[in-house]
């Protein structure tokens, strides 16, 4: 596991923290890269998140909404 | 008869009215794809394994068999590869990963089985990426596959050994799999046909998976036609199913196709080439009396975003467990991607689950204006190998993902050539659980223009 350093991004932070807590690895070397698609990735949840129609943001719609 | 007087590899169809005529055996046909690959392969990396023995063993019983009268179909004889991600009984399946070292099936899968009842011959296992996902690797255990085309160029992925196997003429057919474009796009690239049919169509049974809600098994050959001979074999048979020997064509003045404007325009990252060949082949199909017009479908990259959640969450759960006890024995390139299945929750999974819900019902309702739906397959003609970035999944829009999320039947057929003499694409999507349309119309797309009889330059 790559040690929690000062020259880390927050988001390699979040990203080590994810894989350590499921007992995965990255390799220091590959982590910049990894936190870089992890961005990517983020794009794509954070449009579904906001496309879904089922969650408390939509509350009082019907169960088929 | 002998395989082409040029020396070329006929194509499937053709091998099979041969064989059936007794003016081609099973044997010759088979030595000379042996031939190809000797001279050929060295340089495209098409073969993971060869089966030499077991496929002249195969072929002489076809052989014999067919001297007899015993013809079990159009399959029989005729020469085949697997992607190598699909179990052939005691040979390995290496997933083009170390992490399978040394596994040896001890059946076949459900489809091989299918392949060797029709009588196939079977020569070998072919080059994939790793575990049918990971970027194209250089180190152990085997180099990436090379478009015959052009060697310098991208193949596709991730049945690549299966599309440069067969536009080289190693082979006259192959079996790939594909849950985000895997047959489609290399087939794409490498100027030959590739089709992904309804998922349930052909048995998953004995292939490895990558991401089990969007894989699905689908032949890659020269043409439409072949493709459909193999598909007709693969397939569990069903209400719709045509004669083995009498494929479906006919006419197809009339059909209304559907072109995917949000898939084709500037803004849908394809290039002029390509648009200028799709462009062609929509003139093409009007003057075959199809009726054509516009639809609208969300961006690709609307369909990439539920696509890649799904495809890395459910490729995550395949291999959590080497990931935290093995990932030494991954590529680097693979390993990080499945870690990105790691980062993503329970939620944006089934937030992806139900937008793909929502894109299928959209693309449902379209299919019942239209019996068709054209798009691209690929964004342009195949890239150099060193311009390929490892995060291009994530990256580019993808043209084929949609319909595996939706599991419709989708064809990649050679529409032209780009200006490095490179193939391109176009795609052919039908109705669930029919076939028959997407591979009719891209059969007569073929003989109106006939891109698919030029070879590389090998």
């Amino acid at each position: 596991m790559v040690p929690d350093d000062d020259t880390q991004t927050a988001d390699e932070r979040w990203l080590c923290a994810v894989l350590q807590r499921q007992g995965l690895e990255v390799e220091p070397a590959r982590l910049a890269e990894l936190a870089r698609a992890q961005a990517l990735l983020a794009r794509y949840t954070e449009f579904l998140r906001q496309a879904s129609p089922v969650s408390v943001r939509h509350l009082g719609q019907p169960h088929d909404a | 008869m002998m395989p082409e007087a040029d020396g070329d590899t006929p194509g499937l169809a053709q091998a099979a009215r041969a064989l059936r005529a007794g003016s081609l055996s099973s044997l010759e046909l088979t030595r000379h794809c042996l031939a190809r690959i000797a001279e050929l392969d060295p340089g495209l990396n098409a073969f993971v394994t060869l089966t030499e023995e077991r496929a002249l063993a195969a072929a002489r019983q076809a052989d014999e068999e067919l001297r007899a009268g015993h013809r079990r179909g159009p399959l029989h004889g005729i020469p085949l590869g697997l992607k190598d991600v699909i179990d052939l009984a005691g040979v390995p399946t290496s997933g083009q990963s170390s992490q399978l070292h040394g596994h040896v099936p001890m059946r076949n899968a459900a489809a091989v089985d299918r392949l060797e009842q029709a009588g196939a011959v079977l020569m070998g296992k072919l080059t994939t990426h790793e575990f049918a996902f990971g970027p194209p690797r250089w180190g152990p255990p085997g180099p990436p596959a090379r478009n015959p085309w052009h060697a310098a160029h991208f193949a596709g992925g991730s049945s690549s050994g299966a599309a440069v196997a067969v536009a080289s003429g190693m082979l006259l057919g192959a079996l790939g799999s594909d849950s985000a474009g895997s047959v489609r796009s290399p087939a794409a690239l490498c100027g030959v046909a590739g089709f992904k049919p309804t998922r349930a169509r052909i048995d998953l049974r004995g292939s490895l998976p990558l991401a089990p809600s969007l894989d699905c098994l689908g032949p890659l050959a020269r043409s439409v036609e072949d493709c459909a001979l193999l598909y007709r074999a693969l397939a569990q048979p069903g209400e719709d199913f045509w004669r083995a020997d009498e494929l479906p064509w006919g006419e197809i003045r009339g059909l209304k196709i559907g072109v995917v404007r949000s898939f084709l325009d500037e803004r849908s990252g394809t290039s002029a080439p390509t648009r200028t060949a799709i462009g062609d082949a929509i003139a093409t199909f009007e003057a075959l009396g199809c009726e054509v017009r516009d639809v609208s479908l969300p961006a690709p990259w609307e369909w990439n975003a539920a696509g890649m959640v799904i495809l890395l969450g459910e490729a995550f759960a395949y291999h959590e467990h080497w990931l935290r006890s093995r990932p030494q024995h991954y590529g680097a390139g693979l390993r990080d991607a499945l870690l990105l299945g790691a980062t993503l929750s329970a939620a944006d999974y089934c937030r992806a689950q139900e937008h793909r819900q929502a894109l299928s019902s959209n693309l449902d309702a379209l299919l019942e204006d239209v019996d068709l739906l054209l798009c691209p397959i690929q964004a342009s003609a195949a890239p150099p190998l060193d311009q390929l970035t490892t995060w291009g999944f994530l990256e580019k829009p993808s043209y084929g993902i949609a319909f595996n999320l939706s599991d419709n039947p989708a064809l990649s057929v050679c529409c032209g050539f780009g200006p490095q003499g490179l193939p391109l694409a176009l795609q052919l999507v039908g109705r669930r659980n029919d076939e028959i349309t997407p591979l009719r119309a891209g059969h007569a797309y073929e003989q109106a223009c006939e891109w698919h009889r030029r070879r590389p330059p090998l």
